[in-house]
């Protein structure tokens, strides 16, 4: 008790039940944050790990078949899906007629750009949760330093007396749900912004590779 | 591996983040506290009142100390003795003569003189113990119970409190009551209890102001110390009054403050 009482953990223990309240709020939203920030990097990290290697087989190979049988190894990845996709509209192409050619074609690239949307959604899943930490978490802190003030000041008027060492430490108490709703503000904003940038490289990649699949189509 | 349990491990990390920062919270803002080092070297004030003589400096050069270890023992001993005296009796304010022992040029007859000395002491202390009992003025049962005050009389042979020591000691008690503020949003909270000894002159100022219960807030604690300061200087004692000191002990309760 000693030990955490001259700390901020001790301003936290001896605060009110509001601020308490919002600061478990708080808690809550940045413990879910980070674990989002956590898991998105390390998927959206697998992601880019994928779509080198893929870029890579891309030059070397001269036939869709090729391709796709190449990514045959990964299966859950939306690259292999494209590939498949495209490869089973090559299939069903009719080789005689031209023009059916390319209404084929076009068909096969409005499939890809469903599932290209669909990746897209699963990436960027979950990341409006930090998109709504990053926003609200300031205004829940500024909630409880408004109670706290709130509550300074009605002692005030009790007590009848302004020396501030009896308004400062429920003003300090009051101030700290703010420095909280920062504190789970900030990384949130940053990793939304970090993680929203690398989702669309990879769906720009994605997209890259789609078109690349999609002139097999048209040769 | 799938997706949702990918997912909870990183809660799980998460949640240890967070817990390691909380944990670091609670340190940088605590101020270092004051410790005491004791020097390696033992120099070693003892202190005597006139009345028994022994004003003499212990001190010779010509002899080498004959068993270093034991005498160092011994040495260690004396200057805890010695630091108990001045610390619980506040001696050194009596009249006083002070030696200074130079460990390494005692010689044994001399330790021989030094425990006597010691002993001599230490029946002393006995004796000052028994008679500084401690009495306990009860709080007046108005504006809720606030202080309670106990207090021991130093120097002076009463070892009962003597109504005009009480009468003194309310009359400061109520100055304390007066200034006391509880600092805001602490007012509620039942559980904070600081005890504070005070050591109060013949003047009316307070020399010396020890914590002797912390109650776990620092502000609170902070707030009882500014409490007393701000009444010092006191009262001087009443003529009739026997003594050099008074040390009042003060429990700060976040009652109701009128």
């Amino acid at each position: 008790m000693d030990l955490i009482s001259g700390g901020v953990l001790g301003m936290i223990l001896h605060a009110g039940p509001v601020a308490k309240a919002v600061l478990a709020i708080l808690l809550f939203f940045s413990l879910v944050s980070w674990a989002i920030i956590l898991f998105k990097a390390r998927q959206l990290g697998q992601m880019e790990r994928e779509a080198n290697a893929v870029f890579s087989i891309m030059n070397d190979v001269d036939s869709l078949k090729k391709l796709t049988l190449q990514l045959r190894t990964r299966r859950d990845s939306p690259f292999y899906t494209i590939a498949l996709l495209a490869y089973e509209g090559s299939i069903k192409a009719p080789k005689e007629n031209p023009s059916r050619t390319k209404e084929n074609a076009l068909e096969v690239e409005r499939r890809l750009t469903i599932a290209i949307q669909e990746e897209n959604e699963r990436l960027e899943k979950y990341l409006s949760f930090l998109a709504t930490t990053a926003n609200t978490a300031p205004f829940v802190g500024l909630f409880g330093t408004v109670w706290g003030i709130m509550d300074s000041f009605r002692e005030i008027g009790i007590r009848g007396t302004t020396s501030l060492p009896v308004v400062a430490p429920g003003i300090s108490e009051a101030l700290i749900t703010t420095a909280f709703g920062l504190a789970t503000a900030i990384p949130a904003v940053v990793g939304y912004n970090y993680l929203l940038g690398r989702c669309r490289r990879i769906a720009l990649r994605l997209e890259n590779f789609a078109t690349y699949v999609i002139s097999f189509l048209e040769k | 591996m799938t997706k949702e349990d990918s997912f909870f491990k990183m809660l799980i990390l998460s949640l240890l983040l967070h817990m390691a920062f909380l944990v670091a919270l609670s340190f940088p803002l605590r101020k270092p506290e004051k410790k005491i080092h004791f020097p390696v070297s033992y120099s070693v004030n003892l202190v005597t009142s006139v009345g028994y003589g022994g004003g003499e400096v212990v001190k010779d050069k010509k002899s080498p100390p004959a068993h270093p270890s034991v005498r160092e023992k011994r040495v260690l001993k004396v200057k805890k003795l010695a630091e108990k005296e001045t610390v619980k009796r506040a001696e050194k304010e009596r009249s006083i003569s002070k030696k200074k022992v130079e460990p390494r040029f005692a010689t044994k007859e001399e330790l021989l003189s030094l425990e006597e000395r010691i002993r001599e002491i230490k029946s002393k202390t006995h004796y000052f113990n028994v008679s500084h009992t401690e009495s306990r003025l009860e709080p007046k049962k108005d504006g809720g119970q606030i202080f309670q005050v106990s207090s021991k009389t130093q120097g002076g042979a009463s070892s009962s409190l003597d109504p005009i020591t009480q009468a003194y000691i309310s009359e400061i008690w109520n100055r304390v009551k007066k200034a006391w503020q509880v600092p805001g949003g602490l007012a509620n909270k039942k559980n904070l209890e600081t005890v504070v000894i005070v050591k109060i002159r013949k003047d009316g100022r307070i020399v010396d102001v020890e914590i002797e219960k912390r109650s776990g807030n620092r502000i609170y604690d902070e707030s009882a110390l500014r409490t007393l300061r701000s009444v010092d200087p006191l009262p001087p004692f009443p003529q009739s009054l026997v003594g050099e000191y008074l040390e009042i002990g003060f429990r700060f309760l976040p009652g109701e403050v009128s």
